[in-house]
This record gives C-alpha cells, sequence and structure tokens, in this order.
C-alpha cells in the first residue's frame, strides 16, 4: 500500500509524457503537411501530402527555393517544419497569379569548356617563356596539298610577343569570304613554353572562296606543346630568328605557320 | 554518305527582305530581326530540359539526355547548342520558356499557317505577321527568293528576285542522282557514279544549300549599308515521331543544324550583330510522354531561342506550368503559360521600334496580346 503513490506518480509521468508527445507529433505533423500542401500546389513534388517528412518533401522544398531564389531564413530540417510553414505562407499568394519572370543564368566556366569542348588557355601546367618578349615580328599561313605538296600562301601579318604570349596585330586573308584580321586578333590564344614549344589555339581559314560562293566559318587549330619543324630550310639573317610549325588540318592539307621576330 | 552529309542536302531555304525603300523608310530603328522558322514542332523540352521538375524523368526514360549544360538549378541546355550556350554565357542569347502560338490542335498545317500569319483562326489572313510590321516599320520592298513567304507578305506588293550569280548549282544533287541510278543501267550507270563521286569530292567545297551556309550568306548582306533588313530562315525535320533519339538522334541533329544556324549568322552579321535579333518559331512542341517508337507526337507548348547583340542579359524567361499529369495541357502536352505573340511583340519593338499598342493592334489585330519586353530585353 506505502508503494501506491509512488505508482500514482510513475503513471501521471507517464500520461503526461505520452500526451506532450502526441502533442508535439500531431503539431509536427500538421506543419510538414503544411509544407507539403503547398509544394504539391508547384511543380516540385513533394511525395504524397501525408505529413510524413521525407527525402522527397526536403527535395522539393530546396528545389522550390532555389528555383525563385528565395533565400529561407530557417533550416531545412523537420523540427523546423513550423517555420518554414510559416515562411512558405508569406510566398503563397503571388504564386496563385500569374508569374513570367526572368530566372538568371549562372554557367559554370568549367561546365562550358566541357560543354564546347574549346578550352581558354590554361596556363597553369605551362612553362611560360616569360623572358620572351619580341615587338617586331611577322608570320605567314599558308597550307600545303598533301598529294602535290604544293604551298599556298593564306595569311600574313604582324605580331608582338609579351611575356612569351603572342598578339596578333594588323594581318591579311588571300582566302576570301569572311575572313578578316579581327579573327586573329581576338581570338588566337598563343603562348610560348620551354624551347619555343608553342601552345594554345588560332582560328584558321582553309579554303579559299570566290566572290558569289557562301563563306567558310573558320576552323579552330590546337596547339599543344608543338614543336617546331626542323626539315623547313631556313635563310634567315642573324638578326631575325625564325620557328615554323606544322598542323594537322583535314586528309589534304596540312597547315604551316611561320614566325619570324627580328633579334632585340 | 554520312547522316550529316546527308542532313547537309536537306533542303532548306532562306528569304531576306526588307530592303528598306529610300526616301519611304521610316526614321524608326536600324535593326536587323531574322526569324527562323523550324518546321515540323520542335521538342523545347528536349532543347531546354526542365531538370529540376522531378516529373521529367519518369516520362521520358529513353530520351533523356546527361550531357545537358546546366544553365541554373533548374533547367539545363541541349548538347547541340553549343554556339547557343556560349552566347548565353555572354549575355547574347536568351530563353523564353512553355509558350507557344494560340492553336492546339496539333495539325502542322493549319500550325504552321498561325506560325506565319499570326492570327488565331488558320487560312483566315493572306498576310503573314512580320510582312504587317515590316510595313508599319517602313522596310517593305523586295523579297530574295523565288517566292516570297506567307510570313513577310504584307498587304502591298513584294518584289521577288533572286540573284543569279550564286554559286553552288554546278554540284549534283544527291536526290536527283538516286532517281537517274534507279532508271538507267550500263554506260549512264557509270556517269552517275562519276557524278557521285564529284559529289564526295564536293564535301570539302564551300556549301549553298544547306541552313548554315545560308546563314552565313544572310549575315553578310544584312550586315550591307543598304542591305535587307528581315531574313527567314526555315530549317525542316524537326516531326520526330520514331527514333528521337537522344545525344546522336535526329532530333540532337536538327538542334545541331539551328546551333550551326545561330553560330554561322552571328559570323556573317559581324558588327551588325549588335543590331539585330534572331529567334525561332515553331508551330508546336512535342508531348511530354515519349511514344512506343521512342518518339514524340505533336504538342503544344514549346521553348523559343533569342540571340542578338539587342539582348542585355541572358535568362530563362517563363511561367513554368509543371509537368506533372494534372499541370498538362489535356493531360499531355506542356502548358504553353506565354503567348508567342508577346515574344513576337517584343522582338519587333526591340529590332524596329515600334510601340508596343500599335503592334498589337496593327501586327496581331488582338489587344489582349501582353507586353513582356521588360523581362526579355531589359
Amino acid at each position: 500500500m506505502k508503494s501506491f503513490p509512488k505508482i500514482e506518480k510513475v503513471f501521471f509521468i507517464i500520461c503526461t509524457s505520452i500526451a506532450i508527445a502526441s502533442f508535439v507529433a500531431t503539431k509536427t505533423f500538421a506543419n510538414v503537411r503544411c509544407i507539403q500542401s503547398f509544394l504539391s500546389e508547384t511543380v516540385f513534388d513533394p511525395g504524397p501530402v501525408d505529413g510524413a517528412w521525407g527525402k522527397k518533401t526536403a527535395t522539393a522544398l530546396k528545389d522550390y527555393a532555389s528555383y525563385h531564389q528565395l533565400t529561407l531564413k530557417t533550416e531545412i530540417d523537420r523540427k523546423n517544419a513550423a517555420a518554414l510553414c510559416t515562411e512558405l505562407k508569406a510566398f503563397q499568394l503571388p504564386l496563385k497569379a500569374p508569374l513570367v519572370r526572368r530566372f538568371d543564368i549562372n554557367i559554370v566556366l568549367k561546365d562550358l569548356e566541357e560543354f564546347t569542348g574549346r578550352k581558354h588557355l590554361d596556363l597553369s601546367n605551362i612553362n611560360v617563356m616569360t623572358m620572351l618578349n619580341q615587338n617586331r615580328c611577322w608570320f605567314w599561313i599558308s597550307r600545303q596539298q598533301i598529294e602535290t605538296k604544293w604551298i599556298e600562301e593564306l595569311a600574313r601579318g604582324e605580331f608582338s610577343v609579351e611575356t612569351g604570349r603572342i598578339k596578333f596585330g594588323k594581318n591579311w586573308w588571300n582566302t576570301g569570304g569572311l575572313a578578316d584580321s579581327s579573327y586573329l586578333q581576338e581570338q588566337a590564344a598563343l603562348v610560348f613554353s620551354d624551347d619555343f614549344l608553342l601552345n594554345g589555339s588560332i582560328p584558321y581559314f582553309h579554303l579559299f572562296v570566290s566572290p558569289g560562293e557562301i563563306a567558310e566559318r573558320p576552323l579552330q587549330i590546337d596547339f599543344e606543346k608543338t614543336q617546331e619543324d626542323n626539315t623547313w630550310p631556313k635563310h634567315i639573317n642573324k638578326l631575325i630568328w625564325q620557328r615554323v610549325y606544322r598542323f594537322d588540318v583535314d586528309h589534304w592539307q596540312t597547315g604551316i605557320l611561320d614566325l619570324r621576330c627580328r633579334a632585340n | 554518305m554520312l547522316r550529316r552529309d546527308l542532313l547537309k542536302a536537306i533542303p532548306a531555304s532562306l528569304f531576306l527582305t526588307g530592303f528598306p525603300n529610300l526616301g519611304i523608310t521610316k526614321n524608326l530603328k536600324d535593326g536587323r530581326l531574322v526569324v527562323i522558322n523550324l518546321e515540323g514542332g520542335m521538342d523545347g523540352i528536349c532543347a531546354v530540359p526542365p531538370l529540376g521538375d522531378k516529373s521529367l524523368r519518369s516520362a521520358r526514360r529513353d530520351l533523356l539526355i546527361n550531357e545537358n549544360l546546366q544553365l541554373n538549378p533548374f533547367f539545363g541546355l541541349h548538347p547541340s547548342l553549343k554556339n547557343f550556350g556560349t552566347m548565353l554565357s555572354t549575355d547574347e542569347a536568351t530563353i523564353v520558356h512553355a509558350t507557344a502560338f494560340p492553336y492546339t490542335k496539333r495539325s502542322h498545317f493549319e500550325g504552321q499557317n498561325i506560325v506565319e500569319t499570326g492570327v488565331l483562326t488558320p487560312f483566315s489572313s493572306k498576310t503573314g505577321w512580320l510582312g504587317r510590321a515590316m510595313e508599319l516599320a517602313g522596310v517593305g520592298g523586295r523579297s530574295l527568293s523565288l517566292d516570297t513567304p506567307l510570313l513577310v507578305r504584307g498587304n502591298s506588293e513584294v518584289e521577288a528576285y533572286y540573284p543569279s550569280d550564286l554559286r553552288g548549282s554546278e554540284f549534283p544533287d544527291s536526290d536527283v542522282l538516286d532517281a537517274l541510278k534507279s532508271m538507267y543501267e550500263g554506260d549512264a550507270l557509270e556517269t552517275a557514279e562519276v557524278l557521285q563521286r564529284q559529289i564526295n569530292l564536293s564535301l570539302d567545297a564551300p556549301r549553298l544549300r544547306d541552313p548554315e551556309g545560308l546563314a552565313i550568306f544572310a549575315g553578310k548582306k544584312m550586315q550591307e549599308l543598304h542591305g535587307p533588313k528581315v531574313a527567314v530562315i526555315r530549317v525542316p525535320e524537326f516531326d520526330t515521331h520514331a527514333n528521337q533519339g537522344t545525344e546522336d538522334g535526329l532530333h540532337s541533329e536538327q538542334l545541331r543544324v539551328v546551333d550551326n544556324v545561330y553560330g554561322a549568322l552571328k559570323s556573317g552579321l559581324g558588327p551588325m550583330w549588335a543590331s539585330t535579333i534572331v529567334l525561332t518559331v515553331t508551330e508546336f512542341g512535342r508531348t511530354i510522354a515519349q511514344n512506343g517508337s521512342a518518339g514524340t507526337d505533336h504538342g503544344f507548348g514549346s521553348a523559343c531561342l533569342i540571340a542578338g547583340g539587342l539582348i542585355s542579359q541572358a535568362g530563362v524567361v517563363s511561367d513554368w506550368p509543371g509537368l506533372k499529369p494534372s499541370q498538362l495541357h489535356e493531360g499531355r502536352d506542356l502548358n504553353a503559360t506565354i503567348d508567342m505573340r508577346s515574344v513576337c511583340a517584343a522582338c519587333l519593338e526591340v529590332a524596329f521600334g515600334l510601340e508596343h499598342n500599335e503592334i498589337v493592334e496593327k501586327v496581331f489585330s488582338d489587344t489582349k496580346v501582353k507586353r513582356i519586353y521588360n523581362e526579355i530585353f531589359s
């Protein structure tokens, strides 16, 4: 009989705990249901509107906020369901009205390079010849037909070298069509690394186009540690140095880039 | 013959018009407008996939493309659209999604007519929305084509001519050659084989008939001081009911053609690119769910790709309707929440400097067409 009050006390504690727990659970259940019901009206699927917090609800909520560029003050978590529900209710009104808006675009450079297959000149793995500076240089771009060995000049012009990087100046293309000096000036990215290895890329017009014909866009020629062509005959005096590089174009022609600079 | 070479031979066409009528042209903006007509119904869900919409994956199991460019957390870009993606990254392009002309009956003939006339009832107008807008802007004139497309026909006469000095016709047409081969034997067949070799050799030669070549030509002509201000380029074969494919499928090949047209126009226009707007139109989108032949059928909403120097900020303009069955048009198509006429009106406004009210009243004869200029261009 003495233990009765104790049992009563324990029973009371258990009952109160169950009551509190069910009250909290019901409250959370209602709040999660509120979030799910809100999201189900949008394009972000929270799964069934059953009051049970799951991965689908959390992901839908995260995507919704991200799509509308909203910063939620509350962390996306089951225990914060009440606060999240209140925050969402504040956004509910404009959703009902038609909403034509512009969603910003954030393209990551690395993704774009992978997507287009065209890389920006990455100097991190290149030992650039930073000591190389030349300001009086000339170049020739030619093509050699593989079968006939004929060499035809496509372009010529001026360039300078600033800390190993080639900068094209005035230039002239004989190919007609779209070819003009801006392509080399704006799109070429060439740099000398150790021992005059050539790295980077240039636009290259590989066909002669007569008036009235449809012009061709240039090919993009990549150089990756390209060595100079030692078979090329050199008849240059001591004041001028020359470097000649060959590059693959297609099955019937190879390209030749001839660089000459007056020694400083 | 490779598929891409075959595609080069698909008959595309170009219409250049809006040569200024000297002395008559109003003192309006000197912009250029190019419309790329994607015939057959371009699949906007494939070109600009809403990757953040969870219903996409279940609807398109065999047609999902993995190598999309992520534009933002919700939208991606098809891997064929490399030039267009670069333009998006430099704020020279924008996308309008879930858009269509107000036509829901899924017939190519009626849909194409609505795309060109811009009115609500098919075959009820003899003039095109672009032709009427050109009249309003005072840039009517000659059409550089064999026939004048309905899209650019206005109420006044448009003189048509075709320059005879365009080269490229010396190369034999492969379709004609195939027909000849099936008719003749012996010596004649040998001649046909010689011609076939000539076709193979001419693949490296300057091109004339494919959309990219035409786009370069259009760009160069439009760059001239008194050159045309309007061009229409047709890219057919978007009607992919079967084997739509993924990265290498038929639809992807066609999107690559469109992308090349964008790249070629930019190259051809040179400095004039800064005053140009290029937009795609199509008669409808395609169904959300794939059909039994791994293709998609005629739908409703699609995407519109816009590029040009007149764009100041890239983005995806949309009121996204969702892909859940309850959110689809008739339970099967992407809903169009933006009227394509609003997009056309915004492009006419930015290229020719016309007032929105004037455009909706005199070009589309429907004052309910909303103005979304600010969402696209500012």
